[in-house]
C-alpha cells in the first residue's frame, strides 16, 4: 500500500510539477509553458482584442474609458459577476441610442475598451488564484511523499517504536490522501472559471458591435 | 378555337418552364442536403443541424464528456467516443437513440474509423494507447503502445497507415495496420493534437497546439517537408494554437482552427503558405467540410457556436449557437 501511495505522490508531484513558484507574468515567453499551470487548456495570459472584436482600435483608450462617467459605470454594472448577460441587449441599445451619430462608433469603441480590460484583469485574478491553488497542491505532494519516505524506512525498523510510530502516520495518511485527492479534483473546477469569462467577454463584445454602423 | 387554344398555351409554357426550373432546383437542393452532427462536452450532447437551412433540428442526449465522433461508411450511425464514461457509444442516425456501447479503454477522446469500415482506432490518453475495435463484433481487438497521451489520429486512405500523435513525447508516430507496430517516430513541435492525411496520401498534417505549428510531413520519407507558422495582427503567440485541420478533397487548400485565437487559417498547399485568416467564434476546435465542399462547419469552445464559412467566398456565413463547448462535428451527407 505504501508504495503505491508513494508512487501515485510521485506522479502526483511530477504532474503538479515540484518546481520553482512562478507567477504569472503578462510577457513570458509564449512558448515556455508555466510549469505551475494544471489545467489541460494551454495557458493564454491575456485574451486580445482582435479575438472578439472586428471593430475600431482600442489602442490608447486604455485609461479614457474610466474618465467618462458614463461609459464606467455600464462597464462596472455589465461586467459584474453576477450581472445577467442575457439583459447587456438592452442596456447597451440604450447606450447606443442615446449618442449622436458622428460620436457613437466612438463610445461604443469606449465601452468594448472597459469591457475587455475589465474581465482581462478579473481573468488574471483567476488565473494567478488557480496557479497559487496549483503551487499549494505541489508542496503538499511533496510533503506527503516525504512522509512516505519515511513510512517505507519505519517499515524496516523492528522496535515498538517504530511500529506505532508507523502505525500512527498511516492512519494519518488515509487522511490526508483523501484530503489530497478532493483538493485535486477541484483543480478541474477552477480550470473553467477562466472559460466562464471569455464567454461573457464573447458575448458583451458581439453585443457592442451589433449596434456600431 | 384555334386562337383560344393558342392563348392558353403561350400563357400555359412560361409556367410549365417555370414550374420544370423549380423541380430541377429542388432535386439539386436534395441532391446537396445534408445534415451537421456536434458533440458537446459540457451538455452531454449531439446538436443535430440541418445543412440548408442552418437550422437546429436536435439535441440528443449522449454519455458523459462526449469529444470525437465519427461516422459509419453508411451514414447511418455516428460513433461517440464519451470520455468520462470511458466507452464509444453507437448512435443510430435514423432513430436519433444509443444502441449500444463499444469497449475502447479509459477516457477515449479522438477516434478514426479505417477506411473499410470495420475497424475503430481510439486514443486512450490515460494509459498510453490506441485501442483497436471491431464494430461488427462489439469487441476489442487489441491494444497499441503508444508515446505518452496519444492525442490525434490520422488513417492513410488505403487504409495501411495509422498518425498518432502524442501529447508528452511530441511525436508522430506511424503504425502499420498490418503489422499493428509502430514502425517510424517523427518529432514534431510541442503537444500534437490532430493528425490529418492528404487525399492522396502522400502527406501528413500535424498541427501542434502548443508549438504554434502545423508540420507538414512527406508519408513516404516520413521527413518534415514544412512548418507552418502563424501571424495575427493584434493577438500573441501564445492564442494561436492550431488544432483541427481539414484538407479539401482536390489538395488545393487547407483549414486550419487555430483555438483562442478565433481564427481559421486558409493555407494554399502548393506555398504551403497562409493566404488568409477568417474571424469565427471563440476557441475554434475542430472542423469539417460540407459534402459539396462549399462550406466548412467549426466547433468554437467558448462561444458555444458553430461557424459556418463560405468555402468559394471565404467569408464566414452565420454562427449557429448549439450545446456548451463545443468539440467534435461531422457532416453526413
Amino acid at each position: 500500500m505504501i508504495d503505491s501511495m508513494k508512487k501515485r505522490g510521485f506522479v502526483v508531484s511530477l504532474v503538479c510539477g515540484c518546481t520553482l513558484a512562478l507567477t504569472l507574468q503578462a510577457g513570458e515567453s509564449p512558448r515556455q509553458p508555466n510549469p505551475d499551470w494544471p489545467c489541460e487548456q494551454v495557458l493564454v495570459a491575456e485574451v486580445p482584442a482582435a479575438v472578439v472584436w472586428a471593430g475600431p482600435s482600442i489602442k490608447g483608450m486604455e485609461q479614457a474609458w474610466e474618465q467618462d462617467r458614463e461609459v464606467e459605470s455600464l462597464v462596472r454594472h455589465i461586467t459584474s459577476p453576477d450581472y445577467d448577460v442575457d439583459a447587456a441587449d438592452g442596456e447597451i441599445a440604450a447606450f447606443s441610442s442615446k449618442q449622436q451619430a458622428a460620436e457613437k462608433d466612438q463610445r461604443l469603441t469606449l465601452l468594448f475598451a472597459g469591457v475587455i480590460q475589465s474581465l482581462n484583469e478579473r481573468r488574471r485574478k483567476e488565473l494567478d488564484g488557480i496557479i497559487r491553488y496549483a503551487q499549494g497542491q505541489s508542496a503538499r505532494a511533496n510533503r506527503l511523499s516525504e512522509e512516505l519516505d519515511e513510512m517505507v524506512r519505519l517499515q524496516d525498523d523492528p522496535s515498538q517504536a517504530a511500529r506505532e510510530r508507523l502505525a500512527l502516520m498511516q492512519q494519518e495518511m488515509e487522511i490526508k490522501q483523501r484530503m489530497f485527492d478532493e483538493r485535486e479534483s477541484f483543480i478541474q473546477h477552477l480550470c473553467t472559471r477562466p472559460r466562464v469569462i471569455e464567454e461573457r467577454l464573447g458575448i458583451l463584445a458581439r453585443t457592442i458591435a451589433y449596434y456600431l454602423d | 378555337m384555334l386562337f383560344m387554344s393558342s392563348r392558353c398555351c403561350s400563357s400555359i409554357r412560361p409556367r410549365l418552364i417555370t414550374m420544370a426550373f423549380i423541380i430541377a432546383m429542388l432535386a439539386a437542393e436534395a441532391v446537396q442536403a445534408y445534415t451537421v452532427y456536434v458533440s458537446s462536452e459540457k451538455d452531454n450532447t449531439i446538436t443535430v443541424i440541418d445543412g440548408e437551412s442552418l437550422k437546429v433540428l436536435q439535441k440528443v442526449a449522449v454519455g458523459e464528456r462526449p469529444r470525437g465522433i465519427a461516422l459509419s461508411k453508411d451514414g447511418k450511425i455516428l460513433y461517440v467516443c464519451t470520455s468520462d464514461a470511458d466507452h464509444i457509444e453507437v448512435l443510430d442516425l435514423e432513430t436519433l437513440k444509443v444502441t449500444h456501447v463499444l469497449p475502447s479503454g479509459p477516457d477515449p477522446e479522438l477516434l478514426v474509423l479505417g477506411p473499410e469500415g470495420k475497424y475503430l482506432y481510439a486514443a486512450n490518453e490515460d494509459d498510453n494507447m490506441v485501442t483497436v475495435v471491431d464494430v461488427e463484433k462489439r469487441q476489442k481487438v487489441i491494444e497499441i503502445q503508444v508515446g505518452v497521451e496519444p492525442e490525434g489520429m490520422g488513417i492513410s486512405p488505403d487504409g495501411k497507415w495509422l498518425v498518432n500523435t502524442s501529447e508528452t513525447t511530441n511525436m508522430a508516430h506511424f503504425i502499420n495496420l498490418e503489422t499493428l507496430k509502430v514502425e517510424d517516430n517523427v518529432l514534431v513541435d510541442q503537444r500534437p493534437r490532430v493528425a490529418q492525411f492528404s487525399n492522396d496520401g502522400k502527406q501528413v498534417w500535424v498541427s501542434s497546439e502548443i508549438g504554434g505549428t502545423v508540420s507538414v510531413i512527406d508519408s513516404a520519407t516520413r521527413k518534415i517537408i514544412k512548418k507552418i507558422g502563424f501571424e495575427i495582427p493584434g493577438i500573441h503567440k501564445e492564442s494561436i494554437q492550431p488544432v483541427g485541420i481539414q484538407l479539401s478533397r482536390d489538395g488545393t487548400k487547407a483549414f486550419i482552427a487555430l483555438g483562442p485565437a478565433a481564427r481559421v487559417a486558409v493555407v494554399d498547399t502548393a506555398k504551403l503558405e497562409v493566404e488568409k485568416y477568417l474571424l469565427v467564434g471563440q476557441r475554434v476546435w475542430n472542423l469539417a467540410f460540407s459534402p459539396d465542399e462549399k462550406r466548412i462547419f467549426t466547433t468554437n469552445g467558448v462561444s458555444n457556436d458553430v461557424s459556418v464559412i463560405d468555402v468559394e467566398r471565404l467569408k464566414v456565413k452565420k454562427s449557429i449557437q448549439v450545446g456548451r463547448l463545443p468539440w467534435g462535428v461531422v457532416v453526413r451527407p
